[in-house]
């Protein structure tokens, strides 16, 4: 019989992952400094996680607030 | 022979992809009806919710093909890239279902961006757009009415003042329909964090009490936020209280937060209960 997932996204913490995205928050927050930069939008990243922590098939956009494409300050996305 | 067989067959797959073009408009609408209620049937029988399956997919192709006014089908393709995290695609079409039926979708899409963008002045414009499309009827996208949403949305945009507006507006409705217990408790937790982000913490403990009563005291959050109400009254004691209760009920799982795909308005972590402790019964250590 088919087992129901466990959860996914967000709703899988603490369930399947380790941490919350409190860490992820302090961790982006830690090496980040707003004052330095003007850009603003959607950065958004897109990729595959197996259940082995194996991670694949990047997508990396940056997107405006209505979704259109835009390219941010180097420094920013790094 | 062999070119004519070539040509009777790219003929017989022209008629066969193009069959729908023989039926009427009404068997069209009939059809895609059809299909409609066989999407429906793979989403009640999946327990896996993989909504965007190629099986799926094409079907609603199909029917939009067969219908391009089926809204529910024009919206339901925009779905699966919300939810991957494709805007750019999702945008497009939940636009064209909006056009479709405004009155029923625009207030779709501004909880949309309310949840999955935290655009508030879009969800906030879609909100309002959608209250005034339907007057005398309070709309409920995604089962809650706009109020709540647009008190979830202005306490996102930092607009306290018509957040509780909002929200008390919200309360004030449904207790007198169907009665205070018929209120989300989320709403009164959420007049509470309201208050205590405008510095009008005097306001808080009477929504902080009403959730928790509500929540029969199992509410991590509304804990963490009484805790946050004693600290700036310097009841360590108390303070120290409400953060163990919160930590315990957030282990629980009673601390709110969304089933799947984003973050709550100011959904807490346990870390952040767990900083605040250690703080106060370390407060020179950093």
């Amino acid at each position: 019989m088919e087992k129901k997932l466990i959860g996914v996204f967000a709703g899988g913490y603490p369930q399947i992952y380790k941490g919350s995205k409190y860490q992820f928050r302090q961790n982006l927050l830690a090496g980040f400094n707003a004052d330095k930069y003007q850009d603003n939008g959607y950065f958004n990243l897109r990729f595959y996680i197996s259940n082995e922590g194996k991670v694949w098939l990047y997508e990396v956009k940056e997107m405006d607030f209505d979704f259109n494409p835009t390219q941010f300050n180097f420094g920013l996305k790094e | 022979m062999e070119k004519s067989l070539k040509l009777f067959l790219s003929l017989f797959i022209s008629i066969g992809c193009n069959q729908a073009t023989f039926f009427s408009k009404e068997e069209k609408i009939a059809l895609a009806e059809e299909k409609w209620k066989t999407v429906v049937q793979q989403y009640l029988e999946d327990i896996h919710h993989t909504q965007g399956t190629a099986k799926t997919m094409k079907l609603i192709d199909e029917i939009i093909k067969l219908n391009p006014n089926h809204c529910d089908a024009l919206r339901e393709r925009s779905i699966p890239y919300l939810k991957r995290g494709m805007p750019q695609e999702w945008k497009i079409y939940f636009n064209q279902a909006v056009k479709c039926n405004s009155a029923r979708w625009m207030g779709w899409r501004g909880y949309h961006y309310l949840y999955f963008y935290r655009d508030y002045s879009k969800a906030i414009a879609d909100f309002d757009a959608t209250d005034t499309l339907t007057p005398n009827h309070i709309d409920t996208p995604q089962g809650h009415s706009v109020d709540f949403w647009r008190g979830h949305a202005y306490l996102g945009a930092k607009n306290y003042g018509k957040s509780i507006y909002y929200y008390q507006k919200h309360i004030d409705r449904v207790t007198t329909e169907f009665g205070e217990d018929r209120v989300e408790p989320e709403a009164f937790l959420n007049m509470a964090i309201v208050h205590y982000e405008n510095k009008s913490l005097d306001s808080m403990p009477y929504y902080l009490d009403k959730a928790l009563y509500y929540y029969q005291d199992k509410s991590a959050d509304s804990k963490y936020y009484y805790a946050l109400y004693h600290k700036s009254k310097g009841d360590t004691i108390k303070v120290l209280s409400y953060i163990d209760g919160g930590i315990e009920y957030f282990l629980e799982g009673y601390y709110k937060r969304r089933p799947n795909f984003n973050e709550d308005v100011r959904q807490i972590y346990v870390e952040e209960l767990i900083v605040l402790e250690q703080k106060l019964k370390n407060p020179t250590k950093r």
